[in-house]
């Protein structure tokens, strides 16, 4: 670098450092108190002795959930579901969000509309749990994955992108050169457009990752289940409602209770750290300059 | 879990108190009367009679326990298989790994395939939500795709849902099948008289195999208090009787602080443990409120909402002095339940308005001389007027469908599962549901030792909930009557809350409000449900706003403005059409 | 050249002079051919688009059928399409109900605030972030803000009362040393407050993703020959970053308004309390108390509830997308 920072610039780094760093720790306190007091003993946790490091190390919760038989059926299904919805999701998304981007196609609004309206309808779950009837999809994989399997908000912020990076200056260009909207799309804008993927591959896959609700709703059989809804099933049978206080069996309870205490912030923890892993693989297509050198 | 104390209660009592089947004092209809009126349908389940003779109940088994006396309850029979395994039945039941596991590899599965013969596959759905709510979506798109199994155990259908798809054709009416099939439920329809109306639906038919779990301290558990008696004690204190006294124990405790820890709070009450279900009946019986309904009583017939009587208004003006005094401050109504046991554990905590121990500790050790034992439970204290209740719950007794079985339409052979959830109300099938493997989990009571109700010990056991994977937990439809559960064998030497509980209910029962003053669950019709759920929410914000309001002194309840714009709320939300709904399905409730 | 003559360096420049062209073109361009030749000139990109199409069919329109069950009173052995017609009733009811005007202000107060506060926060987050040169400590504060986006709520709310208690909590703690008294983070004064930021915190991290991937896409050199001109930082981020992803912020910004009147339901839910009810009762909630906590479920009333919130969303969005064409040049259509 031949040119040096200028004096403002050197307070703007310093600022930028400083602000970033402030508010790193304020994001971080919370995830540490988590990690603590997934090493907590239940009977700190409960008496809020957790600030920033474990109190009474103990290890029972990571035990307890090791010990869930389904735990680990779980891990399997969540990562075919999540790598399954997140190249499911992906093209779909960019092609449709590509298609819409592209101005000279006839009936280009209604298409952009076509795919606009359902992020503001909504039938409800009735409906839905129906059409997934109708369509023979109960209790099989695809339920898990396909409801949710595109988002139409990401299809209208990739074709967002698209108006951006694949301008209409550079498919007349390729026009010239002979180039169909096949070779278009293949050759010129998927090239173009890795960090829209990778948001995608990243968006999709994580919703998935997340998602409980497909599988709770389309699916009875415990085979299938992905990991998040083995974790959502164990916190909703040991959580206590406040109401059920007064409803006599106290030992039921009890039990719940502590289970509940032990196992909620260590849940967290193993649901958190595969996506944690993942991130800088995708992290590195958000690269400055990625998309520009692409084009040269 | 307590730190989701956001969610406002919404227990199965709830929901059946603001909507199920219900009966009145009176009422006692006796089974024939009850089977005779219903007896001339042509339900579904009239053409699987067949002209049978009705089954007898077996001798007593000779292997059972020996019974208390008085017994009132279960008994252990000589039950013989009766299905030929020809049929599978799908049953769709919650899922639960901490206690059952998997339905089909759980040892009480085994055990009742064998005792009845009879198979069953069992469809698993979560029915819970994350707070620990109910949370029927899964079961309520099951229902609403017309992909319905032959039976549905242990889910908590509201008493209006089963009443309604009943009538709708969904469920099957079982009065006819029980007549003949179910000599153990027809027994313990004769023994509990309120039982079949409670769970009959409004066109008078009975829809659902019900059960029984009668916990005698749940009865007063929504409006108790407890008070430290080590600290009364030690600022020279008595157990109060009066609003005044109670007041002034507490301006002892905060001038004095007996607990000599800082952050002492001689008052406590919070989210999900409120104000109102003790310290209204001190003016005036008020029952439990909810955003489902609720604060809804009976006078002479009439429903009437407690929350906008004179009475009530004089009682915020007590909750209003104790915040003056310094008492009563904002926390009492937002504490959570974890900040709540937070306080207790650390012996901060002198008076509490809430159900028990474990609200205000966690964990609640069993040691002799834990410091939760210090906690008893305070009487309903009298007030200005002479007036001291307690909530007393009159039909928590019934399970509903949460603890029973509901057979649909469907169901090609409704009388073989009919007979199966008869056998489902013998003593020992109720045991091995209810709490696992005999001789492993429980055992009949030991002779000379007492259950927790102080008579002869009819069971006892090793721990509850059973292991995982032995027991059904408490889905199946059982028939755990007051004797039953009152016959739970007590360990003299390591004592567990039951038998305080016991006591603390004891110390509640005199103070009852007579039972014409309850409302009973009642069912509201579909056309009703939404008005009645949309009055519901409004009449559980004002009341609860203005609950708060006046305690803490935002609005004064002496001023007649306040008050007269508070009441003034109830007729802008048509509260009058709210009760008139209730009024009717009162008025025409199944007796 | 100074600094201040950049932005028609710039591809987002380009991109919004390419959009004035578009405007000013679109009707020559559309009379160049007859539609038809047009159409079949593109049917590579119908064929494209076919596979998301269908998927949309399958999976979003045809359960909107299901929209009927707001005019009708449903039966569930008759089904959605069998059951008796009720005509406008649930719609009525809603609009007449007691709570339906503070639970509208309520929804809208707490949609904008957290709109108005969370809105730049990944902006802001992104553009700091894309100038830090040290990539590791980059990538660290990126994987950091990004991780409270898997937390569950019901794990948030809990950490939100354990932190912010007013008896036990830390900030309570801290707040009650500075200036004696503590301050209840969930009463009906402070629950706005507590549940914007708290979602700020959570979201931030994941939401400033999408502004990385469009930032990107900006050309270094850009940045290189502002740099020899002289341009500071801040400069260069308002000149050339901030147009970049103008277009992304845009079409976010319109998205959200066709949401702004759905919030995040289980944390309310979950915040809730007899206290703050008076500004934490919003529409969901609301929609959700009265039909699934009915005795019997309100599919019905959910439904028209809805078929209510997807009007006004309708009529926000559309507003929104007008005024943006006008403004900013920038539209989704």
């Amino acid at each position: 670098m031949a040119i040096h920072d200028s004096r403002s610039d050197r307070a703007y780094y310093l600022v930028n450092y400083l602000v970033l760093g402030i508010f790193c720790a304020l994001v971080l306190y919370p995830l540490i108190y988590v990690l603590s007091a997934s090493f907590s003993d239940a009977t700190a946790i409960a008496n809020n002795e957790v600030y920033l490091w474990p109190v009474g190390f103990s290890t029972q919760a990571y035990q307890a959930i090791w010990a869930s038989p389904r735990l680990l059926i779980g891990f399997g299904n969540s990562v075919l579901y999540t790598v399954t919805a997140a190249l499911i999701g992906t093209t779909l998304t960019v092609l449709a969000g590509y298609v819409a981007s592209r101005e000279e196609l006839p009936f280009r609004r209604v298409i952009v509309v076509f795919f606009l309206l359902p992020t503001l309808i909504s039938a409800g779950i009735v409906p839905l749990y129906i059409v997934i009837k109708q369509m023979d999809l109960l209790d099989t994989r695809w339920a898990i994955i396909l409801p949710t399997a595109m988002s139409m908000f990401q299809v209208i912020i990739t074709r967002t992108f698209y108006q951006i990076n694949v301008p209409k200056e550079l498919v007349e260009a390729g026009r010239v050169d002979g180039a169909n909207d096949f070779s278009m799309f293949f050759r010129i804008a998927l090239p173009l457009s890795k960090p829209i993927i990778a948001v995608n591959l990243l968006f999709y896959g994580l919703a998935q990752w997340n998602d409980w609700f497909n599988a709770f709703l389309y699916t009875s059989n415990p085979d299938l289940s992905p990991l998040q809804f083995v974790l959502q099933q164990l916190l909703a049978e040991s959580s206590v409602s406040p109401s059920m206080m007064g409803s006599g069996d106290v030992a039921a309870i009890l039990a719940k209770k502590e289970l509940f205490d032990k196992l909620k912030y260590a849940m967290i923890v193993v649901a958190m750290v595969p996506p944690l892993i993942a991130y800088p693989f995708v992290q590195k297509h958000f690269v400055k300059g990625a998309l520009i050198g692409a084009v040269k | 879990m307590s730190q989701a104390d956001g969610t406002t209660p919404f227990t199965r009592r709830s929901l059946l108190k603001a909507s199920a089947v219900g009966t009145s004092a009176l009422a006692v209809p006796s089974l024939l009367g009850a089977c005779s009126s219903s007896g001339s349908d042509s339900g579904s389940g009239s053409d699987n009679t067949n002209g049978k003779a009705p089954l007898e109940l077996p001798a007593d088994a000779t292997d059972g326990p020996t019974y208390p006396s008085p017994y009132v309850g279960p008994r252990a029979r000589d039950l013989k298989p009766f299905g030929d395994g020809s049929t599978t039945f799908k049953i769709v039941v919650p899922t639960d790994a901490t206690v059952v596991g998997s339905w089909a590899n759980n040892k009480a599965t085994a055990y009742f395939e064998k005792l009845t013969g009879v198979k069953i596959q069992f469809q698993e759905v979560l029915t819970t939500a994350s707070d620990g709510s109910t949370d029927l979506t899964k079961v309520n798109a099951i229902l609403s795709s017309g992909d319905l199994p032959d039976a549905f155990m242990g889910i908590p259908l509201t008493q209006a849902q089963v009443s309604l798809y009943g009538q709708q054709g969904a469920f099957t009416a079982v009065d006819d099948l029980i007549k003949v099939y179910a000599p153990a439920a027809r027994k313990m329809f004769e023994e509990v008289p309120g039982l079949r109306a409670l769970n009959a639906s409004s066109d008078n038919k009975l829809y659902q195999m019900p059960g029984v779990n009668d916990c005698y301290h749940c009865r007063s558990s929504q409006g108790r208090a407890w008070i430290n008696k080590e600290y009364m004690d030690k600022v020279g204190g008595q157990m109060p009787t009066t609003t005044e006294e109670l007041r002034q124990l507490l301006l002892e405790f905060q001038g004095k602080n007996p607990s000599g820890k800082s952050g002492f709070l001689p008052f406590t009450a919070g989210q999900g443990n409120p104000l109102d279900n003790y310290f209204m009946q001190s003016f005036l019986y008020s029952p439990p409120g909810s955003n489902t309904g609720g604060w809804l009583r009976l006078n002479q017939g009439k429903v009437e909402l407690t929350a906008r009587l004179d009475e009530w208004r004089e009682a915020l003006k007590y909750l209003n002095q104790l915040n003056k005094d310094g008492l009563l401050t904002a926390q009492a109504f937002s504490m959570t339940g974890a900040e709540l046991q937070q306080a207790g554990n650390t012996g901060r905590v002198g008076f509490s308005r809430s159900y028990w121990w474990g609200s205000f500790f966690n964990p609640v050790p069993l040691d002799a001389n834990a410091l939760w034992r210090d906690y008893v439970a305070v009487p309903p204290v009298k007030g200005p007027s002479g007036v001291n209740y307690s909530q007393w719950d009159y039909y928590s007794y019934s399970t509903g469908p949460g603890g029973g079985l509901v057979i649909t339409s469907k169901c090609t052979k409704p009388e073989v599962l009919v007979q199966w959830a008869d056998y489902m109300y013998d003593l020992r099938s109720i045991m091995w549901a209810y709490d696992g493997i005999y001789e492993s989990n429980w055992w009949w009571g030991d002779k000379d030792q007492k259950g927790i109700n102080g008579k002869g010990a009819l069971f006892r056991d090793k721990q509850w909930p059973a292991p995982a994977g032995m027991s059904w937990n408490q889905y199946a439809p059982m028939y755990r009557s007051i004797d039953f559960r009152g016959g739970q064998q007590v360990d003299p030497k390591a004592p567990t809350f039951e038998a305080g509980l016991w006591a603390a209910g004891e110390a509640y029962k005199p103070f009852a409000e007579p039972q014409d003053m309850q409302l009973p669950p009642l069912i509201i019709p579909d056309d009703s449900a939404a008005t009645q759920a949309d009055i519901a929410t409004s009449v559980y914000q004002a009341v609860s706003v203005g609950l708060s309001n006046f305690s803490l002194g935002k609005k004064d309840p002496n001023n007649d403005a306040d008050w007269q714009a508070y009441v003034a709320q109830f007729d802008a939300m048509k509260v009058q059409d709210y009760l008139d709904i209730y009024q009717k399905a009162y008025d025409t409730r199944p007796k | 050249m100074t600094a201040t003559q950049l932005p028609q360096l710039t591809p987002a420049a380009a991109v919004v002079n390419v959009e004035k062209r578009r405007g000013r073109n679109k009707g020559q361009y559309r009379s160049q051919l007859p539609l038809r030749t047009r159409m079949a000139r593109s049917w590579q990109l119908y064929v494209l688009v076919i596979p998301p199409v269908i998927f949309a069919l399958l999976f979003l329109y045809w359960p909107m059928y299901g929209l009927q069950l707001a005019f009708k009173n449903y039966n569930i052995t008759k089904g959605i399409t069998g059951s008796p017609w009720a005509g406008t009733r649930y719609v009525e009811q809603f609009i007449n109900s007691y709570l339906f005007w503070p639970v509208l202000k309520n929804t809208l107060i707490l949609s904008f605030y957290s709109l108005v506060a969370t809105f730049p926060l990944p902006i802001i987050l992104a553009l700091l972030l894309n100038t830090v040169r040290r990539s590791k400590f980059k990538k660290a504060v990126q994987m950091i803000t990004y991780a409270p986006h898997f937390i569950s709520t019901v794990i948030v709310v809990g950490i939100i009362f354990m932190l912010f208690s007013p008896s036990s909590g830390v900030v309570n703690v801290a707040i009650q040393a500075l200036f004696g008294q503590t301050v209840d983070f969930v009463s009906a004064g402070w629950f706005r407050h507590t549940y914007v930021w708290s979602g700020a915190w959570q979201q931030m991290g994941f939401a400033a993703i999408i502004y990385l991937a469009a930032l990107a896409g900006i050309d270094p050199e850009l940045h290189e020959a502002a740099r020899v001109d002289g341009a500071g930082v801040l400069r260069r981020i308002w000149h050339i970053d901030v147009p970049g992803i103008l277009p992304v912020m845009i079409t976010l910004l319109i998205l959200s308004m066709g949401n702004i009147l759905s919030s995040d339901f289980t944390k309310i839910l979950l915040m809730q309390n007899n206290n703050n009810l008076g500004t934490s009762q919003v529409i969901d909630t609301y929609s959700y108390q009265i039909a699934f906590r009915s005795a019997i479920p309100q599919y019905s009333y959910a439904t028209a509830i809805g078929l209510f919130k997807s009007i006004i969303s309708f009529v926000l969005l559309m507003t929104v997308n007008f005024l943006s064409k006008k403004i900013t040049k920038n539209s989704l259509f």
